[in-house]
């Protein structure tokens, strides 16, 4: 079976950028899941946004510390993200996250995180837990 | 309510999606911008440049897929149309620009790796002070493995953020490329860099004199950064075959983190060997 074009892009740019980039925090992995988070103490409602749902904001949950988290599922693949954020009197703004392997110009005076989700040995998604890592461009 | 306004902007919108959608692939990205424009309260008149954006990439052969997602992602930021307009106008020509120096590169590609090259390039080409480096790059490298000059764009356009001038960063990386260092060591010169100016190495001759150096040597060129230097050029200088290892200047340290002194007082000057690395390259 053919491995989609897609799969075969995200593979080759993540090793070069995993290679070219200098280690940082980024967010975890485990189970074929990311988890993101974003302080945003006063927001009202919290949303990451990036290519890999087609910037349509997936709601996060409030932590007690004034953090919103989710988990969501990513396949393997190298990603942009960011969040949005509507504060409690309505004004919606973007966020860049705090956390991730890089950061990249997002063209409209902002930057997108860049989110490595690395394959396992057998061209899979990884399920084993741990950190994501990058790289880029 | 204003039925007959009502009336006119639904019509204007469903002849925009079933235009949208008379235009095949292109046709249907811009009928997801639509729906997302429309779920935000921007209109299908507003996002007609946007939407010829996408439209023409298509045209051309170009990943039009790219500029759609950078359209989703500027309704989601509520980034204006205008801007949006610019901001895909902008992206369609970098595009435009990476398929003219893969093709320079890379004439004779598949068409599957022509859009991971094309996707890459444009991904480099990002706020690139002196885009004509890549053009360069391709010039000097063409006809070289497909994931080397993936790597070599990438290279050339990180060290060109670092501070490298563009035709220095070129003319490094195409050397590089043409021998036998692998994609990792090519692709970890950009992070070295960075690390070699956050130690505090300002003046970059050092850093790209230790790589040619190595190169020249046949040498690794992992581990150039001293993170424990306090010298304003903290390298660590490969020990060289033909001085028995003994080349650490005063103040700098090997890769082993010994500066020549230190190698002569624990007698481990000369044992590391030079490390050729074959290069191996990973097809996707």
């Amino acid at each position: 079976m053919a491995i989609p074009v897609t799969r075969i892009s995200s593979a080759v740019l993540g090793l070069i950028a995993a290679c070219a980039t200098a280690p940082a925090a980024t967010p975890s992995i485990a189970r074929g899941e990311v988890r993101f988070v974003h302080h945003a103490p006063g927001a009202k409602t919290v949303g990451v946004i990036g290519s890999f749902n087609g910037w349509e904001p997936a709601a996060m949950q409030r932590s007690a510390d004034g953090s919103f988290q989710v988990w969501l599922p990513v396949p393997p693949g190298e990603y942009r993200f960011a969040f949005r954020v509507t504060q409690s009197d309505g004004k919606v703004t973007t966020d860049a996250p705090e956390q991730a392997s890089a950061f990249d110009d997002d063209g409209f005076g902002s930057k997108n995180g860049v989110l490595y989700v690395p394959f396992d040995d057998n061209g899979r998604g990884n399920s084993s837990g741990g950190k994501s890592s990058l790289k880029s461009p | 309510m204003r039925p007959a306004g009502f009336s006119i902007g639904f019509l204007f919108a469903l002849g925009a999606a079933a235009t949208a959608l008379a235009e095949g692939p292109a046709g249907s990205l811009s009928s997801r911008v639509l729906d997302r424009a429309a779920s935000v309260g921007v209109g299908a008149d507003a996002l007609a440049p946007t939407l010829a954006s996408i439209r023409g990439a298509a045209d051309e052969g170009l990943p039009a897929d790219l500029i759609a997602d950078k359209a989703l992602e500027g309704l989601a930021k509520g980034v204006s149309p205008d801007r949006l307009a610019q901001v895909t106008a902008d992206l369609k020509a970098r595009l435009e620009n990476a398929a003219k120096i893969v093709s320079i590169a890379e004439p004779a590609l598949a068409d599957a790796r022509t859009r991971i090259a094309v996707e890459h390039v444009a991904a480099q080409l990002n706020g690139m002070q002196d885009p004509q480096a890549l053009t360069d790059l391709a010039h000097e490298v063409r006809g070289i493995d497909f994931v080397v000059f993936l790597t070599a764009t990438r290279t050339v356009a990180d060290l060109a953020r670092e501070g490298l001038p563009a035709k220095e960063a070129t003319s490094l990386v195409s050397r590089l490329a043409r021998s036998s260092y692998s994609t990792e060591e090519i692709a970890s010169l950009g992070g070295q860099l960075h690390a070699y100016r956050q130690e505090g190495g300002r003046d970059l001759a050092p850093f790209t004199g230790e790589v040619l150096r190595r190169a020249a040597q046949h040498q690794s060129l992992r581990g150039l950064v001293d993170p424990f230097g306090d010298s304003a050029t903290p390298i660590r200088r490969a020990p060289s075959p033909d001085t028995n290892g003994l080349d650490a200047k005063p103040g700098e340290r090997d890769v082993r983190g010994q500066t020549a002194l230190e190698q002569i007082s624990n007698g481990h000057a000369g044992e590391i060997p030079a490390v050729p690395v074959a290069n191996q390259p990973r097809q996707p």
